[in-house]
């Protein structure tokens, strides 16, 4: 079936990238009020919801629109406080979210790619009037705006217990009577903010307001709320005047009035500090200290009602801080990548330009200024060069988000009990990394589900804690970034790992004997290792951890493992935080010019060809007391092979690259010298592009070669060169 | 998918408008809306493992783009470039490609009228690259049909990788 949006062209992709957003946003909250209903949750959720059907029904996704439209509707009952538990709900919502990405995915495509919204819409209704059919309470109408009841929840309703909390222990002290006034708001109201002000600033011109929750700056700032909690001046019976004015307010569906406990300070709230950590932690991002979250299986959070205020207010701030930001498509980011990329390439030329002019004319005022411009032009362009690196930087909880997901599907698949901690998911990193960082992780947590975590009544007849844990952690050192994938499980035996090594053929019993433990830990990143013990549904078939490895490797990475058996185990993954612009050698090899990223290159080295060595028909060169094998660069490349030949002073000039343990020794026609360059992506149509990582712009504005060292060793090594091979690949 | 004559290119009124680039002893039209750029020749950065009729990459202000020698791409004999020799930037929506040809000679609007279904034995060009053949006084213009020759660029590339 051909669907046709009211679009015009290009916003698909707008369209697309913030219902994605919505979604996300819609899915990371049912999680968490899986375990608890939060107020400021619960509204993040429905006005997500909200945006999202007004967008889909914006472009005629009538589909898309209905089934937000019903979830919605159901977030309103938990909004409202009809609902309280959401975990009846949550397979099925989780349901929806999966069928709204596969309906976004839709708007792109131009055609139906499924037909489950019609039926999951229905069954959302379903739920919704079945859970909402007390006896006694009005029905909400799906479609129909409701007015509660004035009289159904009283002070004691719970949803109202945080507000007042936290009133009281924000308000000043003071002896005279007082009464406390809560006020509900039609929870399907477009002006929430609107009716909450006019409310306060109704006893405000009463003269009898002393404090509000949320207070008048909160509201303002738009934090969405359907409930206030007023501390007045007066007794509840003196109040009637200010109990018909306010309930006259518009969309105002329940106004209460009680007295307020005298001189509650001190004594209400002293079990939540209002200015708790994590109120910090939240408002400041990545400026402050890491953050950590905490997902757990079943067991609810209790979560302390003052926290939960705090938490609105800084959804508040961070309303305010949205309106301060744009959205930006990225291919504008890269654009913009690319042009201070070739900014930054004649920086060098016209360094070298002044040089040059200074040297030709001596000690002239014209050679001066040209040399001091073109030294203020670098400082401008280096500078350039950060703040666009900086723009391409956005915080790792983008891929780290869809964990807790990940997570709660395999505990139910697997019938696991693991908590997930998430650490560090402010830490920045380039979006060339970020891009490639996903699958790995993925593939590492669920093994660590899958593998490493022992079922249940396992770990209880183990004595270890349930639930078990899986943290995953960001955070950055030395220039790079290190994530780190931790479990509390099972761990690996060292003495295992070498015994399948033999038994699957992948070396032999002397070189496996050879290994240290730290070493065989390694041999799970080796190709093909997967026991049939390390096969299910959950980690996929076939792929396994050396394509983690490699995909790593290939950008510059690395990859540790640690275990204790009996006690988990700990992968690490180092990764550069920016692909775009590295470090290289450059060297001219046959018809062009290559580059050598310099995270692989061990050492240059002028050599007689004499001092070679041969081993079965190779060119070998024996370095201190190592041998390696030697190959022209652009042969190892693809290029025809061709003999060794010397520089025009009889030397060979040969680059000592190494990824991981294995190294090889590049003949390459002369040195050029060592530069940053922006690495840029090779069309598919230059054929297969194995050894290359790319292309760069040079000085000279023609286009250099980006060598893939770790790909050119693995397959040299893998090919020919018995001395090649390192005596234990894997180590 | 493959484009009838007047199913694309400037405008509905069902006129072509092409930039006539010359082949060996051919004129080859291409559809001007997907002409990006027409540059001098410039040396060429060769890549390992291409297929041959990709001559390598240029740099076309900060962008990496392949190029392709249609003289190759059609079997005809290669010759060394001149000063006549061009490199017609074309694009597809999926990419951008350059296209080494002896010469660009003109921008011709060609009448729907004018325009012809390829006949079976043609010329250098697979048939299924043309999209027609355009008469215009007393010489032929082949029509490249871009998609189709980009696609098979890419599957031919891709079958190579293999």
């Amino acid at each position: 079936m051909r669907l046709t949006f009211d679009l015009q062209p290009g916003d698909d992709r707008l369209f697309t990238d913030e219902s994605l957003e919505q979604i996300g946003q819609i899915e990371r909250g049912l999680l968490e009020l899986e375990h608890g209903l939060d107020p400021g949750v619960v509204n993040e959720v429905f006005r997500a919801a909200h945006t999202l059907k007004g967008s889909a029904a914006m472009i005629g996704h009538r589909r898309m629109a209905e089934l937000t439209h019903a979830m919605e509707d159901l977030f309103g009952a938990f909004r409202s406080g009809t609902l309280r538990d959401l975990k009846p709900f949550a397979d099925v919502l989780l349901t929806t979210i999966d069928v709204l990405r596969t309906l976004v995915a839709e708007v792109r495509q131009g055609s139906a790619l499924t037909d489950a919204p019609e039926s999951l819409t229905g069954r959302l209704r379903e739920l919704l009037s079945t859970a909402t059919a007390a006896p006694g309470r009005g029905v909400p109408e799906p479609n129909d705006r409701v007015a509660l009841p004035a009289d159904e929840a009283g002070v004691s309703d719970s949803t109202f217990a945080p507000l007042i909390r936290r009133l009281l222990w924000e308000a000043p002290g003071g002896y005279e009577p007082r009464s406390l006034v809560v006020c509900r708001i039609d929870p399907m109201s477009e002006w929430q903010a609107v009716r909450l002000l006019q409310l306060v600033i109704e006893c405000e011109e009463m003269g009898i307001l002393i404090a509000s929750a949320p207070d008048r700056r909160e509201i303002e700032s738009e934090l969405g709320s359907t409930l206030l909690a007023m501390l007045v001046r007066g007794r509840p019976l003196e109040l009637s005047e200010m109990r018909a004015r306010l309930g006259a307010i518009e969309e105002v569906v329940e106004v209460e009035v009680v007295a307020a406990p005298a001189d509650a300070p001190g004594g209400a709230a002293t079990d939540a500090p209002i200015d708790s950590p994590f109120a910090g932690g939240r408002a400041e991002g990545a400026a402050s200290s890491p953050s950590i979250e905490v997902y757990r299986p079943q067991d609810p959070i209790p979560v302390p009602g003052i926290e939960r205020i705090a938490r609105a207010s800084i959804a508040g701030d961070q309303l305010k801080l949205a309106q301060q930001t744009i959205r930006i498509d990225v291919t504008r980011l890269d654009e913009l990548m690319d042009l201070v990329g070739e900014l930054v390439v004649h920086k060098t030329r016209l360094a070298q330009s002044a040089q040059e002019l200074a040297a030709r004319l001596g000690d002239d005022p014209l050679a001066r200024r040209a040399d001091e411009d073109a030294q203020q032009f670098a400082r401008i362009a280096s500078q350039l060069q950060d703040q666009a690196t900086g723009l391409r930087m956005l915080p790792i909880d983008t891929v780290f988000n869809r964990f807790p997901r990940v997570v709660r599907d395999i505990n139910s698949q697997l019938h696991k009990e693991v908590q997930l901690i998430i650490e560090g998911k402010e830490t920045e990193l380039d979006r060339s990394v970020l891009e490639v960082v996903g699958d790995p992780l993925s593939h590492l947590v669920r093994n660590a589900l899958d593998h490493g975590i022992e079922p249940p009544e396992e770990r209880r007849a183990l004595g270890k804690p349930l639930p078990a844990t899986v943290r995953l952690a960001a955070r950055h050192a030395d220039g790079r970034i290190l994530i780190t994938v931790e479990d509390d499980g099972r761990g690996m035996d060292p003495a295992a790992l070498r015994q399948a090594a033999i038994d699957k053929g992948m070396m032999s019993r002397e070189a496996a004997e050879n290994l240290t433990d730290a070493e065989s830990l390694r041999i799970i990143f080796a190709p093909g290792f997967s026991t049939s013990k390390f096969v299910s549904e959950v980690s996929g078939r076939g792929v396994g951890l050396d394509v983690v490895r490699n995909n790593i490797e290939n950008l510059g990475g690395w990859v540790d493992v640690s275990s204790v058996p009996g006690e988990g185990t700990r992968i690490s993954l180092s990764l550069p935080l920016t692909l775009a612009i590295i470090g290289a050698l450059l060297v001219r090899s046959g018809p062009r010019v290559c580059a050598l990223p310099l995270t692989g290159v061990v050492e240059t080295l002028r050599i007689e060809p004499g001092s070679l060595g041969r081993v079965r028909g190779h060119n070998v060169l024996s370095l201190r007391d190592r041998v390696i094998p030697v190959e022209r660069l652009d042969g190892a490349l693809g290029d025809p092979p061709r003999p060794l030949e010397t520089d025009d002073r009889g030397f060979v000039n040969l680059v000592v690259v190494r990824s991981r343990n294995a190294e090889m020794a590049l003949a390459v026609d002369a040195f050029v010298g060592q530069h940053e360059i922006v690495l840029k992506s090779l069309s598919r149509l230059t054929g297969e592009r194995m050894g290359l990582a790319g292309a760069t712009v040079l000085a000279d504005g023609t286009v250099g070669l980006v060598v893939d060292i770790a790909a050119l060793i693995e397959r040299s090594t893998s090919n020919s060169v018995p001395a090649a091979r390192p005596t234990a690949r894997v180590a | 998918m493959a484009d009838e004559p007047t199913s694309s290119g400037s405008g509905q009124s069902g006129e072509l408008q092409i930039v006539v680039c010359e082949l060996a002893d051919e004129h080859y039209g291409l559809d001007i809306a997907r002409v990006f750029e027409i540059i001098r020749h410039q040396p060429i950065t060769p890549v390992p493992r291409a297929p041959s009729f990709v001559k390598g990459v240029i740099n076309l202000r900060g962008r990496i783009i392949p190029v392709v020698d249609l003289r190759a791409r059609f079997g005809m004999p290669e010759v060394e470039p001149t000063k006549e020799t061009r490199i017609v930037v074309a694009e597809s929506p999926s990419t951008r490609v350059g296209l080494i040809v002896d010469g660009v000679s003109e921008v011709l609007l060609v009448p729907a009228d004018a325009i012809e279904q390829t006949p079976a034995v043609a010329s250098g060009a697979d048939a299924e690259y043309l999209r027609g053949i355009a008469k215009l006084g007393g010489r032929l213009v082949l029509l490249l049909d871009l998609d189709g020759l980009f696609g098979a660029e890419e599957r031919t590339a891709l079958a190579g990788a293999a």
